[in-house]
C-alpha cells in the first residue's frame, strides 16, 4: 500500500510539474501539506452518558462525597479527637483497601447498560455497555465508577471542569496527533498518526472558541517519552486507530503529570477543522488513583461530592484488565469524549527556521 | 480645559500654562539613536548627483502649517525621553487629503476635545520626566535643595528640552515664562520636581510643539526665492525622513548654518538615510499611502471568518509595513517588486489565514514559487481592508487598487445607487464575478465599474479575510482581468501588471513628494514630478534614492506662499507643458 501510495506520490508531482499555477493554488488552498494534517486537543473529558435528569443512569440519586460520609461516620452528639475524625478519614485517602464494610453506604454505580465508549477488546461481554446508538460491547468500566458522581458528571462537574480547564489553559499538557501518508480525510485505509507533546498555547478567537489554523512546536527536549506512531485507517470520514500502549501528559494542580493508557486508541470524526470523537483505552487504577488524590484538594472533592476511598473500591471491583499474579485486574477500561482543532505541526527541522536567517528561514518553513 | 483640571495648586498652575514657550539643547539626548549601515546609504550623494536630468525651476513647494500627527509626537517623545516614555495617546485622525492624511494635517483644528487628549498626554509624559526613577537619566542637573524651586536648574532643563520639543531654540521669553511657571509652582508645592513637571507639561501642549511652522527668509543665492529657515528645512527633512522632530545634530546643523548649504545638507540627508529611524519615515509614509489606517476600524464577521482575530488584523498591517521596510530599504530594492514579490513575513495569527505552520513570533517566509501568493495585493492587509466584513468586494478592491497604488481617483458611486443586487443577489449566481457582472453591463454602472471590477475580481480567490480558495459556493473561480489593456489570467499576471504599470512608480513619486513638503501636488508640479520620475528610474527605482532626490531638490527647501507658479510660467502653461512631456 505504501509503495502505491509513494507511486501516487510520484504522479502527482510530475502533474503538478506541468499544471504548476494550478497545482501551487491548490496547495495555497488545501489544509493536508505533504499529505499532512495535524489536530491539538482542545477538550478532553470522561465519557460520561447522561440524561436529562439523571433518572435513568443513577436512579438512587448520586453518591456522597466528603461532607456527607463524614457527616454518617460521624454525627454530631459525641466529642471525638481530630485523631478519630479527620485523620482517621483521611488516611483511607492515603491508604486506601478494597473493604467494602468501610462505606458508610453501598456506592451507586450507574443503572442499565448504555454507555459511552470504545469496543477495546472487540468482544461483547456481560458487563460491556451499549453505545446509544446501539454498538454493543463497549469497554468503559470506569463509567460505573464515575457516572453518579457529581463531579465527573457534566457540564460542571468539578473534576470533569477543571481537568478540561488545566487540559487547555497549560502547555504541559498539549497533546496533538498528526496524520501523515494521509490522502483523503474521507477514506484512507493506510494512515500513520503520531502522537506528540506541544509546546504553545492553544489557538483561541476573541470569544475564546478554540479554533484551526494555529501551529504548535513540538516538544522533543521533555516530551520524546509522549511520542507514538500508530497505524490507522479513514472510513467515511472517521479515523480509527490500532490500539497501542501510550503515556500521555496530564498535568493537573499538581502530582503525576502523566498518565499510562494500555490499548490507546481514537476514533474520531475528521473535518478540515478539526476533530471529535472518542478516545479509549485501560488506565493503570493505583497511578489513576494516585493521581486523583494528589491533584485535586478536598475542597473541589467535598463540592463534586466524590469520595477517593469509595472510588478505589469501586475501580477494582469494576477492574477488567491488566490482571496481576492473583488474577486481581489491576487496570480498568475507559473512554473520554475529546475535541481537536486542526493545527499546523512544527518539526524540529523547521523550528530552527524561527531564529535562522532568511534563507534558512525560507527553506525550513515552506508550504507543507 | 478647565473641565479637565482638578482643584489642586498644580492644576491651577497648569491651566495658565499653556500659552507658553521657550529654549535650548539637551546635551543627554543630543546623542543620535542607533546609526546602521544600511543598503539604504550605499549610493553617496556626489554619485546620487550624476543625472543625465536637471531639476526644473519651480517656485518651491507651499509653506505649511500643520498639526504634529499622533505617530510623530511619540516618536520626538521616545527620542528625546527614551522609548519607554510613551503614553497612550489617541490623537484624532487628520482628514485624507489628495490620499494622504499628512495632507489633512494641515487643515485640522485643535477643538477642546482634542485639546483634552494633547493635556492627557502631556500630563502623563510630565510625570514620567520627574519621576525619581527616571529624571536622573533625562533632567540634567540636580536642584540645590528638592523641597524648593532652584531657577538655574529649572531654566537648563527647559531650555533643553523646549529646544528639542519645539524644534528650534525657545525664545527667551517663552523660555522665561516657562521658567516662571516651574519655579511658582515649585514654591507653591515645596517640590522643584512637581513645578517643572508643570512647567514641562505646559511646553508639551504648546503651540510651537503641536504645531509645525514652517518659516521662509529670502534666498541670497537666489534673489527673489524664499528658502525655508534653517529649523524649518531640519524639521521638513526629520518629518519626511524619520517621521519625528529633529535630533540634536540636525539642529545643530541648523543653528550653524550648515543645513543651508549643499555639502551640509547632503550630509544631514545621508546621516539621515542611514540611520536606522529611516524605517520609521518609511514605514509611516507607507502606513499612509496605502490608507492603512483602515486597520483602525476594521472588523470581519467572526462567525464567517473564525480565523480573523484582532491579532490577526494588527499582524496584516504589519506584515505589509515589515515587507515594505525589508525590500526597499534592508535590501535596497526595485520598488516594482513589490508587487511581484514572493518573500514576506508570517506570525502565528496570519499563518493560520495564510494556511501554514508558523513558530511563535515574527518570521521570514517565501511562499513557493507557483503559488498565487506574491506581491503586496495578496497580502492580508490589501485582501481584507477592501472587503466587506462577510464578503469580499471586487469593486472596493479595484476602487483601493486604483487609488492607492496608481493615484487614480475613482467617482464617488451617485447617490441613489441600488444596491439590492449585490446585497441580495438573484438566486443562482455562485460567484462574485457572476453577481457584479451587472456592472459591466448597465452603461450607467460601468463607466466607472469597468476601471475597478476587472483589476478587483483578478483577487476573487481570496475571501474576505484573505484565506484563499479555489472555489465560491462550489463553483470554480475565474480570477482573470485586465488592467488598462493587459490583460492577466490570475492575480500573478495583476501582480506582474501591476509592476509594469509606469502609473505605479509615478504614484509613488507624486505621494513621496506629497508627503515631503505636507502638500498636494498641482499641475504645475508636473515638471518637477516628471524630473523625480526620470530619476527614480535613473536610479533602478529605489525608494531611499528617492527620498535623497526629493530632500535634496531645490523644490523640498524653497517654499511659496501655495498660490505662485514656476518663475516665467503661468499655472497654465505649466501644466500643458507638463501634459506633453508624460
Amino acid at each position: 500500500m505504501r509503495g502505491f501510495k509513494a507511486l501516487l506520490s510520484t504522479t502527482a508531482l510530475a502533474a503538478l510539474s506541468i499544471t504548476a499555477v494550478a497545482g501551487s493554488a491548490a496547495a495555497d488552498d488545501s489544509i493536508i501539506k505533504d499529505r499532512r494534517i495535524g489536530f491539538v486537543l482542545n477538550s478532553k473529558a470522561m465519557a460520561v452518558y447522561q440524561t436529562a435528569d439523571a433518572k435513568a443512569e443513577c436512579p438512587n440519586g448520586f453518591n456522597d462525597g466528603p461532607r456527607e460520609q463524614f457527616v454518617k461516620f460521624f454525627p454530631e452528639g459525641t466529642k471525638r479527637t481530630v485523631a478519630d475524625t479527620q485523620l482517621k478519614y483521611e488516611q483511607e485517602w492515603w491508604n486506601p483497601t478494597t473493604d467494602a464494610s468501610w462505606e458508610p453506604q453501598p456506592f451507586k454505580e450507574p443503572a442499565g447498560n448504555i454507555g459511552i465508549g470504545l469496543n477495546l477488546d472487540g468482544k461483547v461481554g456481560p458487563k460491556d455497555f451499549t453505545s446509544p446508538d446501539g454498538e454493543k460491547g463497549i469497554d468503559n468500566q470506569l463509567y460505573r465508577v464515575i457516572g453518579c458522581i457529581v463531579g465527573w458528571r457534566g457540564p460542571e462537574g468539578q473534576s470533569r471542569h477543571f481537568v478540561k480547564s488545566y487540559q487547555q489553559k497549560f502547555d504541559y499538557n498539549r497533546t496533538m496527533f498528526e496524520i501523515t501518508d494521509v490522502d483523503s480525510l474521507t477514506d484512507d485505509n493506510d494512515v500513520t498518526v503520531t502522537l506528540y507533546r506541544g509546546r504553545d498555547p492553544l489557538y483561541s478567537n476573541a470569544a475564546g472558541d478554540f479554533i484551526a489554523g494555529g501551529s504548535q512546536r513540538i516538544d522533543m527536549r521533555w516530551g520524546k517519552q509522549f511520542i507514538y506512531t500508530v497505524k490507522g485507517k479513514i472510513v467515511d470520514g472517521v479515523l480509527i486507530t490500532e490500539p497501542k500502549r501510550v503515556t500521555m501528559p496530564e498535568s493537573t494542580a499538581r502530582g503525576v503529570p502523566k498518565m499510562d493508557i494500555h490499548e490507546w486508541r481514537l476514533k474520531l470524526k475528521l473535518t478540515e477543522t478539526g476533530a471529535e470523537g472518542l478516545m479509549g483505552g485501560y488506565i493503570d487504577i493505583e497511578r489513576f488513583y494516585n493521581a486523583l488524590g494528589q491533584n485535586w484538594g478536598t475542597h473541589h472533592r467535598s463540592y463534586g461530592q466524590e469520595s477517593l476511598p469509595s472510588e478505589y473500591k469501586a475501580l477494582y471491583r469494576n477492574a477488567d484488565f491488566a490482571p496481576d499474579a492473583n488474577g486481581r485486574n489491576t487496570a480498568i477500561s475507559a473512554a473520554w469524549d475529546v475535541k481537536f482543532s486542526q493545527v499546523y505541526i512544527i518539526h524540529p527541522a523547521q523550528q530552527v527556521a524561527a531564529k535562522g536567517d532568511k534563507g534558512a528561514a525560507a527553506e525550513a518553513v515552506p508550504a507543507r | 480645559m478647565s473641565t479637565y483640571i482638578k482643584g489642586s495648586v498644580s492644576a491651577l498652575l497648569r491651566g495658565s500654562a499653556i500659552a507658553v514657550v521657550s529654549a535650548f539643547a539637551l546635551a543627554s539626548c543630543s546623542a543620535p539613536t542607533a546609526e546602521g549601515t544600511k543598503a539604504a546609504a550605499a549610493k553617496p550623494a556626489a554619485e546620487a548627483a550624476v543625472s543625465k536630468t536637471a531639476e526644473p525651476e519651480t517656485a518651491g513647494s507651499a509653506k505649511r502649517l500643520r498639526l504634529l500627527s499622533q505617530d510623530q509626537y511619540l516618536n520626538t517623545l521616545a527620542y528625546v525621553f527614551g522609548p519607554d516614555v510613551r503614553p497612550d495617546a489617541y490623537f484624532p485622525p487628520a482628514q485624507r487629503t489628495d490620499g494622504l492624511l499628512s495632507l489633512g494635517a494641515a487643515k485640522a483644528g485643535v477643538t477642546p476635545t482634542r485639546m483634552e487628549v494633547y493635556q492627557k498626554a502631556a500630563q502623563t509624559v510630565s510625570a514620567l520626566i520627574v519621576d525619581p526613577k527616571r529624571r536622573d537619566f533625562v533632567i540634567t542637573c540636580k536642584p540645590a535643595d528638592e523641597k524648593k524651586s532652584d531657577r538655574a536648574c529649572a531654566t537648563k532643563v527647559v531650555t533643553e528640552i523646549g529646544r528639542l520639543m519645539s524644534r528650534r531654540p525657545l525664545t527667551a521669553d517663552k523660555r522665561d515664562a516657562f521658567v516662571a511657571q516651574a519655579v511658582s509652582a515649585a514654591d507653591k508645592l515645596n517640590d522643584f520636581y512637581a513645578g517643572l513637571g508643570v512647567a514641562l507639561e505646559a511646553m508639551l501642549v504648546s503651540p510651537n510643539v503641536l504645531f509645525v511652522t514652517e518659516r521662509s527668509e529670502a534666498d541670497p543665492k537666489n534673489p527673489g526665492q524664499q528658502r525655508l529657515d534653517a529649523y524649518s528645512l531640519a524639521t521638513r527633512l526629520s518629518l519626511f525622513l524619520w517621521n519625528a522632530a529633529p535630533d540634536d545634530q540636525l539642529l545643530k546643523a541648523a543653528e550653524t548654518g550648515e543645513i543651508q548649504t549643499p555639502k551640509g545638507l547632503a550630509k544631514q540627508v545621508e546621516r539621515m538615510l542611514a540611520s536606522a529611524r529611516l524605517d520609521q519615515g518609511v514605514r509611516a509614509f507607507f502606513d499612509d499611502m496605502y490608507a492603512f489606517d483602515t486597520f483602525n476600524a476594521l472588523s470581519k464577521d467572526t462567525a464567517v471568518y473564525p480565523t480573523f482575530t484582532g491579532q490577526a488584523l494588527q499582524d496584516a498591517r504589519e506584515e505589509t509595513l515589515r515587507v515594505v521596510v525589508d525590500h526597499l530599504i534592508r535590501q535596497n530594492g526595485d520598488y516594482r517588486d513589490l508587487f511581484t514579490t514572493r518573500e514576506t513575513f508570517i506570525s502565528p495569527a496570519l499563518a493560520a489565514i495564510y494556511k501554514l505552520p508558523a513558530p511563535p513570533a515574527w518570521t521570514r517566509y517565501e511562499f513557493p514559487e507557483g503559488s498565487q501568493r506574491a506581491g503586496i495585493v495578496t497580502h492580508i492587509s490589501f485582501l481584507a481592508s477592501h472587503s466587506h466584513p462577510a464578503r469580499t468586494s471586487a469593486t472596493l478592491r479595484g476602487k483601493a487598487l486604483r487609488e492607492l497604488l496608481l493615484c487614480q481617483p475613482v467617482p464617488a458611486p451617485p447617490a441613489n445607487v441600488d444596491f439590492s443586487a449585490v446585497e441580495n443577489p438573484r438566486p443562482g449566481l455562485r460567484t462574485t464575478r457572476d453577481r457584479v457582472g451587472f456592472h459591466l453591463e448597465n452603461p450607467v454602472c460601468a463607466g466607472c465599474h469597468k476601471i475597478m471590477d476587472p483589476m478587483g475580481l483578478a483577487l476573487e480567490n481570496f475571501d474576505s479575510a484573505g484565506t484563499f480558495r479555489l472555489t465560491e459556493k462550489g463553483a470554480l473561480i475565474d480570477a482573470s482581468g485586465t488592467l488598462d489593456g493587459k490583460a492577466f489570467k490570475d492575480v500573478i499576471g495583476l501582480g506582474q501588471a501591476l509592476h509594469d504599470h509606469p502609473a505605479a512608480t509615478s504614484c509613488l513619486v507624486k505621494r513621496a513628494y506629497s508627503y515631503a513638503t505636507g502638500s498636494p501636488t498641482t499641475n504645475t508640479d508636473r515638471p518637477l514630478l516628471a524630473y523625480f520620475n526620470t530619476r527614480f528610474s535613473e536610479d533602478g527605482y529605489r525608494v531611499p534614492d528617492l527620498m535623497r532626490t526629493i530632500a535634496l531638490s531645490s523644490a523640498f527647501s524653497h517654499v511659496n506662499d501655495g498660490t505662485q507658479t514656476a518663475p516665467g510660467k503661468t499655472a497654465d502653461a505649466s501644466s500643458k507643458s507638463a501634459s506633453a512631456s508624460n
